[in-house]
């Protein structure tokens, strides 16, 4: 698979691969993970919340890795939590994609001048309510991380080659009250990656693999 | 391609052990005294994961075989032992990492059950406690479960998160029920 180790492939199959039009995720809110049914329609009862992410593609010289941030424990939402840099899509933002390049300029410090979009992710709906609009963009070296620390306690990489591993997709459960919750998890090192983020790195992986 | 390493080259004894089954399905390792052969290139990370000689164990079988001959000595060393030799291994946090947890019941009648990476299945009651240690680093608690004699599993944040919906306070501590024990995480006033 060229498109795990060189940049201009990936960049190619991205824009086949991904979606070109904000629409086509937009219109039909779905989990992209398709592990549980019950959690979806229950969040659908409850007002969902527009948000997007960038999921940004850093090429250093030896090899593509992802960005990803871990999140303070004292935050509201999602604390703790291993997070894409994003939130919710203000009342300002042009687009959802105008959202994430504001959220990864306010929560990394990396400014639009170094980020090429290629494409949309499913959106993915959590359990709290929030509709979350993946962007796939490829960012360039140069950039100064400067972590809003806030928000933020912690930006770290992983090897697109070990995100993009099925093997190292796992499903782990939680059953409360006989109500089984699946999700996503990707153990990498001293980070546990899970939940919505955990189920938007797979569903690249599953765009990428799949078409084209 | 590289030729694959034979990864239970270093163990002699493996396959003899691995057929060797006691009372609750693991080789009685606890009975066999072997003379120590050093320490192996074998490290099992915070994720969980199963390393030798730098590689990941890929193969799921393999890993469960060496969990299932796996001893935790008094000496607070990790040893993989079978009925020929005794070697040391790397144990980055806890050996396990407990992946599915299951809640049933409420307070006082409150069960909780956990399955690991390696497919030990544990209730949370006296012969399996649970832990909560302080992480100096973020403030934050690490919760454990032992899976059996002084082998534990951490549990991901994932689960942590139910856990803590799942508690309560008496006698000025917050914590959780299971198997009619209460097991503290925290005293109550240092709680934010």
């Amino acid at each position: 698979m060229n498109w795990i180790k060189d940049t201009t492939a990936f960049a190619t199959k991205a824009k086949h691969c991904l979606n070109s039009d904000i629409d086509s995720t937009a219109s039909a809110p779905v989990r992209n993970d398709d592990l549980n049914k019950r959690r979806q329609m229950q969040a659908k009862r409850g007002t969902v919340r527009l948000a997007a992410v960038l999921v940004p593609i850093i090429q250093r010289s030896d090899a593509m890795q992802i960005l990803l941030t871990r999140r303070r424990d004292d935050l509201p939402d999602h604390s703790g939590q291993i997070a894409f840099p994003g939130g919710k899509v203000d009342a300002n933002d042009s687009s959802p994609l105008a959202a994430a390049l504001r959220e990864t300029r306010e929560e990394v410090g990396i400014t639009s001048e170094y980020i090429t979009p290629l494409g949309y992710l499913d959106s993915y709906l959590t359990g709290t309510g929030f509709n979350i609009i993946p962007v796939v963009a490829m960012v360039h070296e140069g950039f100064t991380l400067e972590p809003e620390i806030s928000e933020v306690a912690e930006i770290f990489e992983v090897p697109l080659q070990f995100l993009m591993n099925p093997e190292n997709h796992h499903i782990h459960t939680k059953t409360i009250d006989q109500i089984e919750w699946d999700y996503y998890a990707m153990p990498y090192g001293d980070h546990y990656i899970w939940g919505a983020t955990a189920g938007i790195i797979h569903n690249l992986y599953l765009r990428m693999s799949n078409n084209g | 391609m590289a030729t694959p390493k034979d990864i239970s080259a270093p163990l002699a004894g493996i396959s003899e052990a691995g057929r060797s089954k006691g009372p609750d399905g693991t080789p009685p390792v606890h009975l066999w005294n072997p003379p120590f052969c050093g320490d192996i290139d074998m490290k099992i990370a915070t994720d969980g994961t199963w390393y030798y000689m730098n590689s990941p164990i890929g193969r799921a079988e393999l890993v469960k075989l060496f969990a299932s001959v796996l001893r935790h000595d008094e000496d607070g060393r990790h040893y993989l032992v079978t009925p020929v030799e005794k070697c040391a291994i790397k144990v980055e946090d806890a050996p396990f990492l407990a992946v599915r947890m299951q809640i049933q019941g409420s307070g006082q009648n409150q069960t909780i059950s956990f399955e690991t990476n390696v497919d030990d299945t544990v209730t949370a009651d006296k012969d399996h406690p649970l832990r909560f240690e302080k992480e100096a680093a973020t403030d934050g608690l690490k919760p454990y479960v032992l899976v059996r004699a002084r082998l534990e599993a951490l549990v991901t944040r994932a689960l942590f998160y139910d856990l803590v919906e799942s508690g309560s306070i008496e006698d000025g501590w917050y914590g959780v029920w299971s198997s009619g024990i209460f097991w503290p995480m925290a005293r109550a006033d240092e709680l934010d």
